[in-house]
């Protein structure tokens, strides 16, 4: 009896065996290599201190390496990798939430702090244009006023509506309502400097990350700007 | 280089000119600006006088001081030295391709109309209305929900008939309706991505990309291609076209010339050269507006005799001025404005109708543009004899709606 149910349990296995391995082979169910998987080997680590500058620094080599949806990984090579992919597909690029997590240095666990996020790192951040145009108190950033004399370059632009939503970066003030801002916009025009009137935009928010080290650091002398 | 320029100022009074250096690689010697300059050259004077630039906020500033800005206007380039050694000149080609400014001066100043955000204007009529979709009279299509990316048109503009070309850039097409929003027919965009568009007295096109490393295609009157003009400098945002080829704007107030010979593109030094301050409207009729300091703006445009008109309107408090969609002058001297207005919680786009003495005879408010159409400063159209056309999102599709000025 033992022997028996021995002979049936292999049997059953090998078939079983034999069954996964022709899914497998059939349609690639385990461990199917994506562009993601191939090229994004970055880390990340604390840093001391993040400036504006630092922030803008870091947004400008992510011009033309791409967009998507949920992502969060450039492979800095000049070129959008996976142009004309699908959308969320497992390409390259940050889609525009997520290229402000990176950009801003916040931390996954919102705590106060800089975490620097590798270019090559596949990290999107928990948050979505929901977050960013309604803050919590404990999360790292704040609306403020969209007027010329309250905003600064590395703030941003952030609506929100029932069927889209969007974040922009300043990359340089513009006039008029308008500005010149660097944003991972889409999947057709990846990342890239556009210049644009979110700011006058009705629905349209100002926001802020909350404490930025001070351009002046570490020679500050009373000024915290 | 991101350069907001002006296209008019108040004479003699301090002016603060920007300019921040764009570089996907910052750190690099060649990207590494140490130091920045603008020479300045008020009207009449022989030689260029140096201010120097500071860093404020990422960009450089260059406090120009109102003794150098006589009511003639001044001309102005800016220069910028890298740790590599190099000077690198804005626009490209440096004093040749200098900007010019001129000054309000000689234009009332007068109030401008009393806004109420409550009592935006019901349209006249519907110009087009396109649905989401593929066929005929359709455009572009809804992406799939998560990318949170509605793709609607890139642009439109009106022909010389008071036609309407669309840019259905998701279909990969130009699409033409006709006065009553009939359509007429389509041909194919030799563009795949989002582009303004412009349409020439003669019913050619021109498009343009949108950007960096934009590009602008000029198309006969039935889509075929004449030129492909790269845009040497800047970052485009819109494209326009007049009697004398086709331009993009490649910051505020400078309006690159692409081309000059059709199909033979202009190296950027030539571009810059050829460059304006105002957008070339298809009859080569000019009129502009520009924000200036103390919340007013200047509307400025040339009658048919040849002569300046305008004015210098203050607006309500709380009120900030707004993308400028167009001035048009009309053929009994006056002209139609559309200008953006909006405060924190509103946007709207103010009609006005002058007269010739630069007076406010009519104003309305007129509803905030679409958010979906991607060259977002062709929202707003004039279509003769007296219409202002304003691309609208409704629920599945586009609306251009038409407003009467009278």
């Amino acid at each position: 009896m033992e022997r028996r149910r021995t002979d049936a349990a292999t049997l059953l296995g090998v078939v079983a065996l034999t069954l996964v391995g022709w899914l497998v082979v059939t349609t690639g169910l385990t461990a199917r290599a994506t562009w993601t998987s191939e090229n994004c080997f970055g880390s990340s680590s604390d840093r001391t201190t993040w400036k504006r500058a630092d922030a803008y620094a870091y947004a400008q080599p992510a011009r033309a390496e791409g967009y998507e949806w949920n992502g969060g990984c450039y492979k800095l090579n000049n070129r959008d990798d996976t142009e004309g992919w699908p959308v969320d597909a497992e390409g390259e690029g940050a889609d525009c939430s997520g290229f402000v997590f990176k950009v801003w240095a916040l931390r996954k666990d919102g705590a106060a702090g800089y975490r620097f996020w590798d270019h090559e790192m596949d990290v999107h951040g928990p948050y979505s244009t929901w977050e960013y145009i309604d803050p919590a108190p404990q999360h790292q950033f704040h609306s403020i006023a969209k007027t010329y004399s309250t905003t600064e370059y590395m703030d941003a632009f952030v609506y929100r509506r029932s069927d889209e939503g969007h974040i922009a970066l300043i990359q340089s003030e513009g006039t008029d309502g308008s500005d010149y801002v660097i944003h991972a916009r889409n999947n057709t025009l990846g990342t890239l400097v556009n210049y644009l009137d979110y700011r006058s935009y009705s629905d349209t928010e100002g926001l802020t990350r909350e404490g930025w080290t001070p351009p002046c650091y570490p020679r500050c002398s009373g000024s915290t700007r | 280089m991101l350069h907001v320029a002006p296209a008019l100022v108040d004479a003699g009074a301090d002016l603060e000119l920007s300019a921040a250096t764009m570089c996907r690689t910052p750190g690099r010697a060649t990207c590494t600006v140490e130091g920045a300059r603008a020479w300045v050259r008020p009207q009449g004077a022989a030689g260029w006088s140096r201010v120097p630039g500071h860093v404020i906020d990422g960009a450089y500033r260059f406090d120009v001081s109102g003794t150098l800005i006589p009511e003639g206007g001044f001309d102005y380039w800016l220069e910028f030295l890298t740790r590599a050694g190099a000077a690198e000149a804005y626009p490209p080609g440096g004093a040749q391709a200098a900007i010019r400014v001129l000054t309000a001066t000689g234009l009332p100043e007068r109030a401008f109309p009393t806004i109420d955000w409550n009592a935006v204007r019901a349209p006249d009529g519907v110009a087009v209305s396109m649905p989401y979709g593929r066929r005929d009279g359709q455009v572009g299509i809804q992406l799939p929900e998560g990318d949170g990316e509605i793709a609607g048109h890139g642009s439109f503009d009106v022909g010389p008939d008071g036609s309407i070309y669309v840019d259905d850039w998701v279909n990969g097409r130009i699409q033409v309706f006709s006065r009553s929003g009939r359509f007429e027919r389509a041909f194919r965009s030799p563009v795949d991505e989002p582009a303004d568009l412009a349409v020439a007295g003669d019913g050619s096109l021109v498009l343009g990309t949108l950007g960096e490393a934009a590009e602008a295609f000029e198309l006969g009157p039935e889509g075929a291609v004449i030129g492909r003009y790269p845009v040497g400098y800047g970052i485009v945002s819109r494209v326009a076209v007049g009697p004398d080829g086709p331009k993009a704007m490649v910051g505020p107030s400078q309006w690159a010339a692409v081309r000059t010979v059709s199909g033979r593109p202009l190296a950027p030094e030539l571009q810059a050269r050829l460059q304006s301050a105002v957008a070339p409207q298809s009859d080569g009729a000019i009129g502009v507006s520009q924000s200036l300091p103390g919340g007013r703006i200047a509307f400025a445009w040339i009658r048919g005799d040849g002569s300046r008109a305008g004015a210098v309107l203050t607006l309500p408090r709380g009120v900030q001025p707004g993308s400028d969609f167009f001035v048009r002058p009309l053929d009994d001297g006056g002209a139609i404005a559309a200008r953006g207005v909006w405060d924190a919680t509103h946007f709207g786009v103010v009609a006005l109708r002058f007269d010739a003495l630069g007076r406010v005879v009519a104003s309305s408010l007129l509803p905030e543009p679409s958010h979906h159409q991607v060259a977002r400063f062709s929202t707003v159209r004039y279509r003769a004899p007296g219409e202002v056309l304003v691309a609208v999102d409704r629920g599945h599709g586009v609306r251009i709606l038409r407003f009467e000025v009278r």
